[in-house]
């Protein structure tokens, strides 16, 4: 499904984007990682890895590693943001939304605001795999 | 072919853009058409031929008993005729419509596989697109043949030395483009067809990418079987040409089947009509093959050999100017004149995807991933890369503005 943004908000979703990419968040090695996940897209190349804290069903500690495009990696550090000291069974299900909501399946459910400049891709069917190659890593890390 | 052309009785190439009716659009205003390796604008004539097609001549061809029919059927096997001329085969026979490279490609495939067995060999190169690839990966498999490869030089020419020590007695097929759709490397097709003729194997030239740049000939290439697809030389999608050596294609099967193929139908089996007929299964692409013939007519409406110098010139300007912008590595040929059309780079520190995006930005349109070369890419150690890819309208101007959008890419990125 594409979806008309306005310009406005186009600009500042994209900067917002390119600010992840450029600074992006949890970027780095985990000493201790209780659970390691692994996407690849090999028309790319692009590669991510997430690692996992698990304590007590809560996901104490995030963060990934990889190559990959402006909006692969940009979505690589939103994802960390967003699944931070949430439970197991909660990031479970965001990943399932979030990949409905990409492919245009979930209609009514609404981004978590910190993911918003993801909107973008919506706008930009071509660029879906980017965006959601560090959640298919996240995924396979709670498998 | 090279006469004037009523369709095209002014055609200069300085003027050509303004056939198109892409760039003279108030949605494209601006825009700088760099991705015809991908596909081509369509001009004029060619949008002409296919409405004229649909408005007023449209009737089931080789059956309608009256003049509408007859007049389409004309109408088809004139455009049949116009192919054969353009790429100089002997016979008109020897030109079957199909879908696009890709589907001729699957058909020689399937109607070829019979003569394949065990142990047999089909060498291919590794500048291969994924569409000369993969069906015959699959007959390998399915026969449990060897599907071997012919390997590139550092510098993305095919290897001849590899060549000679890939193809031998046990080759039945040599599959090869006639340009690289990353490299732009136009390749030693006639050097390629007696190494492998010496050795009793045909060979198989997906000219997707050289037909509208280059003189397509195939009594100069000495080749068997040869395709194209309409869209990729400012025609049509959804029509192409197989072209195979007549007795070739009188011992091939037909891979689809259906109403037009045969001479008659029994219970359990069915004679096939001959070539092309046979190939030709089902209602054809009627519109599809006006549009073709008028873009061949266009294309041959040029002085032999004046398109290749044209891009040559710009195909050097592009490579030149890619060539001295920091951090860009460039791959393929570096002589011009074993390339066309076509620039593939990395610009350093910046994914593809991005390169292609930025420029999109500023209306430049570039072509960003492993353009389905996959093993290719592997060779050239980078998973992707970004082309830009020249046409018929390409200008200096375009390549400038790709030029800018690459500064621009870097500003934004990094």
């Amino acid at each position: 499904m594409t979806v008309f943004v306005p310009e406005a908000r186009h600009a500042s979703l994209n900067a917002m984007l390119l600010e992840h990419y450029k600074r992006p968040h949890n970027r780095r090695d985990l000493p201790l990682p209780s659970h390691l996940g692994e996407g690849n897209n090999p028309l790319c190349g692009d590669q991510v890895q997430v690692a996992l804290v698990i304590s007590n069903g809560d996901v104490c500690d995030v963060a990934f590693k990889g190559r990959g495009c402006s909006v692969c990696i940009a979505s690589a550090s939103l994802m960390t943001d967003c699944v931070r000291a949430m439970s197991v069974q909660d990031a479970r299900a965001l990943c399932a939304r979030f990949r409905g909501w990409t492919e245009g399946e979930e209609t009514i459910w609404t981004l978590p605001p910190v993911l918003e400049p993801l909107e973008l891709v919506r706008a930009h069917p071509v660029r879906r795999r980017c965006v959601t190659l560090a959640w298919e890593a996240l995924a396979d890390a709670l498998r | 072919m090279n006469a004037p052309d009523k369709l095209y009785p002014d055609l200069r190439l300085d003027g050509i853009r303004a056939c198109f009716p892409c760039f003279a659009s108030a949605e494209w205003e601006g825009v700088r058409y760099l991705d015809n390796a991908a596909t081509t604008q369509k001009p004029a004539q060619v949008i002409e031929a296919v409405r004229r097609s649909m408005a007023v001549g449209t009737a089931p061809i080789h059956r309608g008993l009256y003049p509408l029919a007859e007049q389409a059927t004309f109408d088809y096997e004139r455009a049949r005729s116009t192919l054969a001329s353009f790429i100089d085969a002997r016979c008109a026979k020897e030109i079957v419509f199909c879908a696009s490279a890709t589907d001729a490609i699957g058909r020689v495939a399937t109607g070829w596989a019979a003569r394949i067995g065990a142990g047999d060999e089909i060498c291919v190169t590794r500048m291969e697109h994924h569409s000369n690839l993969l069906p015959w990966q699959r007959l390998c498999r399915e026969r449990r043949a060897r599907l071997r490869f012919i390997e590139i030089t550092s510098d993305g020419r095919l290897d001849l030395a590899s060549a000679r020590s890939c193809i031998g007695a046990r080759t039945r097929l040599v599959a090869l483009c006639h340009v690289s759709n990353v490299l732009g490397t136009l390749n030693p097709v006639p050097e390629v067809v007696a190494i492998a003729h010496q050795h009793g194997a045909h060979v198989l030239v997906d000219a997707a990418q050289s037909i509208a740049h280059l003189p397509v000939d195939v009594q100069q290439l000495g080749c068997d079987f040869l395709m194209f697809s309409g869209h990729k030389m400012y025609g049509p999608s959804g029509i192409g040409v197989l072209w195979g050596r007549r007795a070739l294609l009188e011992a091939m099967e037909p891979a689809l089947l259906g109403g037009g193929i045969v001479t008659s139908v029994g219970e359990h089996s069915a004679q096939w009509r001959d070539a092309p007929h046979r190939f030709e299964a089902g209602s054809p692409n009627l519109a599809g093959a006006a549009g073709l013939e008028a873009a061949a007519r266009m294309l041959s409406a040029f002085a032999p050999g004046a398109l290749y110098r044209h891009l040559g010139q710009l195909t050097e300007y592009l490579l030149d100017r890619l060539r001295r912008l920091a951090g860009v590595t460039l791959y393929g040929p570096t002589e011009p004149t074993e390339r066309v059309g076509i620039a593939s780079f990395q610009l350093a520190g910046i994914h593809p995807h991005d390169v292609a995006a930025a420029c999109g930005d500023l209306r430049v349109c570039v072509r960003a991933g492993n353009h389905c070369c996959q093993l290719l890419h592997e060779r050239l150690g980078e998973p992707g890369s970004v082309r830009a890819s020249l046409g018929i309208y390409s200008t200096r101007d375009d390549v400038d503005a790709l030029v800018s959008a690459l500064d621009y890419a870097r500003g934004q990125m990094q």
